[in-house]
């Protein structure tokens, strides 16, 4: 009898936790959770693929500990979680030329699972989702649900998207600049310089932020001719930079070392656009798998951020052209170019203008196929431990 | 009107007729197959770039990276004709229509690409044609989505038999759900003059038969148009009997080349299995995935029971024990594209976004993988 009332209490309490769990994913729209449940799915047949990829191209097994995650730790990433793991020195060559909050987050993370590299992606899987939900969100206030979901679409199958997945900043930037901007749109002007700030202590791309953000405050007086004092927020957003000026000057005793490293660790400096494609196509005479990579793969995202910053400033809200041009002219205004594919992921203004292309099933059928194909050819040498931008 | 002025008002009123005699869908499916080549044949030289380090010739000699392994053999007997024994693997349809469209393109190689990629035209419209007897205009075009970015769908666009026998077997089906018996059991005919499968069409054909007498309870004559199908079959038996004097003498050929021979399901998918113990390359190709497509064909031959038309579900099942009844299951993934109504089932799972996002990413990241293991000239499938 008392087991029976037991049973009872038991079922009740059951059913109060998953009642008050259905109200609180009833709260989530239906579509946030297709674009988490895709960014979820996408990085489990990215990293099955990995290891098939890696068995079958280097004839390889997979790494002893955390082999399914091991194979994609590889450049940036060995450093970003070396700093998450011993922190920041001055005695190591990169000093603090990485900006911090992804290694600081992973190191939180790691204080709970004990595994760095598990961390990191932990990190990175979260960030996705968060990226994943606000740029939807975002898109909804101008465009159709179609056209939302598409452009999250075509952000998660970029050629280059595995880098949202694995311990790189990727997808923490794009999380906290797309939440900055979405704030910004729906005048939560306190929290847009909150997130703005943390994208920038997460990538030097955070500056672009200061302008779009300018930008929209413009846009929006220019709509309703009334001042909004909310606006200084945008001050916060370099805020962000300023714990990484704070960090070097704690690692190095001057807060401007990694500005002045650029010139020792980096093979390029600030330069006209054209300088930098003008040597992506003398990069052509190269070898011919450097000529495809570091001339022709720089070449073509170079070429499509640009088309994609002129059709911005034409299609879209100037908010997205500024952030589309700013972040473009970060990575071609340089002597070489180096990474486009990679920083291309940043412009999203870029999926919103596929996903309008993409209303046509034709287009919708080729950018697709392109994508993927190229995410695997890309994602193939990353693993194999080339280097793949 | 001066008839110079007339004539471009007549050429172009023809091809506006030509353009509205296909329906928006059907010229959908069209666009589809040329762009999923172009793509994959840029994607298949950068790989080569990229993961071979190989520089590829500027002109259109680039497009030569395909042809490795039967594109060779088909080439050769397009060429030559039934010289050797080891041409017998070659069923005779394909081949003699490369040799056809050589005296216009002078070039044997891409009379090959332009026959497949005829042969893919059609089928991709056929198929969306013979789901949209069962299904919505939706999942019809899904399934030639799927078809097309299948894993090991660069085979329907290179010098392989695949993309005419998938044409030719669709034609087929619809010919007979559209109860044109004769013709069903000619384009039958055909298909098994292009591939061994061919004959599982026989079943499947008494099948619909037997479901078209279940609805009408009279019978049908043309019903007997079924018998046509093997005479495609009996042309190579004729090929076999010319070349080795022997008409099933491309049961020896294939057991010396193949090593392999007829058996039960579970003996080829026990050994794919035990290919897991081989080194990581092999024993992903010739474990892993090999074990991997046949039971994703076994799987879906079950669901189509329950789900699909009886003679698909006949058709898939026949298909599936005809390269798994063997000691040693070889190019699984290759022939699990003929399974087609596995991509009617995958247009259906698609109605859901998730299935839909799983199943494009997986399909085109393997298709890029496998793709480039090809274009390198590695054996895939």
């Amino acid at each position: 009898m008392a087991g029976g009332l037991f049973d009872r209490y038991d079922v009740n309490e059951t059913s109060t936790v998953v009642a008050a769990t259905r109200k609180l994913l009833s709260r989530v729209p239906k579509d946030d959770w297709l674009v988490v449940a895709w960014s979820f799915v996408a990085k489990i047949v990215l990293i099955v693929f990995g290891v098939v990829s890696l068995h079958i191209n280097n004839n390889a097994p997979l790494p002893a500990h955390d082999g399914l995650l091991q194979i994609w730790n590889r450049w940036d990433s060995v450093q970003y979680l070396r700093l998450a793991q011993s922190g920041y020195s001055a005695a190591g060559p990169w000093k603090a030329w990485f900006y911090p909050l992804f290694p600081w987050s992973t190191r939180a993370v790691a204080a709970v699972t004990g595994d760095y590299l598990i961390a990191g992606f932990i990190v990175s899987a979260v960030a996705l989702a968060a990226a994943a939900v606000a740029l939807r969100r975002l898109l909804c206030l101008d465009f159709s649900r179609e056209i939302a979901l598409r452009a999250v679409w075509f952000l998660l199958i970029f050629p280059t998207s595995y880098f949202l997945h694995i311990a790189y900043t990727e997808s923490l930037f794009l999380a906290f600049a797309i939440g900055s901007i979405f704030a910004a749109r729906k005048n939560i002007w306190w929290m847009a310089g909150g997130l703005g700030a943390l994208s920038w202590m997460t990538r030097a791309n955070g500056a672009v932020l200061v302008p779009t953000l300018a930008v929209e405050a413009a846009y929006q007086f220019w709509k309703g001719r009334r001042w909004n004092w909310q606006w200084l927020w945008i001050c916060a957003v370099p805020l962000g930079f300023g714990v990484y000026l704070l960090l070097n000057w704690h690692v190095t005793g001057n807060p401007f070392t990694a500005i002045h490293m650029r010139k020792t660790v980096s093979v390029t400096s600030w330069a006209w656009p054209w300088t930098g494609i003008r040597e992506a196509f003398r990069n052509l005479h190269r070898t011919p798998s450097q000529a495809e990579m570091v001339g022709a793969q720089e070449l073509y995202f170079s070429i499509l951020g640009l088309a994609c910053v002129i059709v911005s400033w034409i299609k879209l809200r100037p908010v997205y052209a500024v952030w589309a041009t700013g972040n473009w002219l970060l990575f071609s205004a340089v002597t070489f170019i180096e990474s486009a594919p990679r920083y291309t992921l940043l412009i999203f203004p870029l999926f919103i203008l596929f996903g309008f292309v993409s209303e046509n099933r034709f287009w919708n059928g080729v950018i697709t196929v392109w994508s993927l194909l190229f995410l695997a050819l890309f994602s193939a040498v990353f693993v194999h431990g080339t280097w793949a931008f | 009107m001066t008839e110079a002025e007339t004539e471009p008002i007549t050429a172009k009123t023809r091809l506006g007729q030509l353009v509205r005699s296909l329906p928006a869908d059907d010229w959908l499916m069209i666009g589809w197959v040329l762009a999923i080549k172009f793509l994959l044949f840029v994607f298949g030289a950068k790989a080569v770039l990229v993961l071979a380090n190989k520089r590829l010739p500027n002109d259109i000699e680039w497009l030569r990276i395909w042809s490795y392994w039967d594109t060779q053999h088909y080439l050769d007997v397009a060429k030559n004709g039934y010289g050797k024994a080891v041409h017998l693997m070659a069923y005779p349809l394909y081949p003699w229509l490369v040799r056809a469209v050589t005296w216009l393109t002078h070039d044997y190689y891409f009379s090959a690409l332009v026959v497949s990629t005829a042969a893919l035209i059609f089928a991709a419209i056929l198929l969306r044609r013979l789901a949209s007897l069962d299904f919505s205009g939706q999942i019809a075009e899904r399934a030639v989505w799927f078809f097309l970015i299948f894993p090991t769908a660069y085979f329907l666009h290179i010098g392989y038999t695949e993309s005419l026998f998938l044409c030719l077997a669709f034609g087929a089906f619809l010919a007979v759900r559209k109860e044109k018996w004769w013709l069903g059991g000619a384009l039958g005919a055909l298909a098994t003059m292009t591939r061994a499968n061919g004959l599982a069409l026989v079943p499947a054909f008494i099948v619909e038969a037997i479901q078209q007498w279940r609805a009408v309870r009279s019978w049908r004559w043309h019903w007997l148009w079924i018998a046509a199908v093997p005479l495609g079959f009996c042309v190579y038996l004729l090929l076999n009997q010319h070349v080795s004097g022997h008409a099933f003498g491309f049961v020896d050929m294939r057991r010396e080349i193949f090593r392999t021979s007829p058996d039960w399901p579970w003996v080829g998918l026990r050994e794919a299995y035990r290919n897991l113990r081989r080194d990581p390359s092999d024993a992903e190709m010739v474990g892993g995935q090999e074990l991997f497509f046949a039971l994703l064909g076994l799987l879906c031959a079950v669901v189509s029971w329950f789900k699909l038309r009886p003679s698909y579900a006949t058709w898939i099942t026949v298909t599936w024990l005809g390269f798994t009844c063997v000691t040693f299951v070889q190019s699984a993934p290759r022939y699990t594209l003929a399974l087609f109504p596995i991509f009617i089932l995958f247009g259906l799972a698609a109605q859901n976004r998730i299935w839909n996002a799983v199943i494009t990413i997986w399909s085109l990241l393997f298709l890029g993988l496998f793709a480039s293991l090809s274009a390198r000239g590695w054996w895939a499938f």
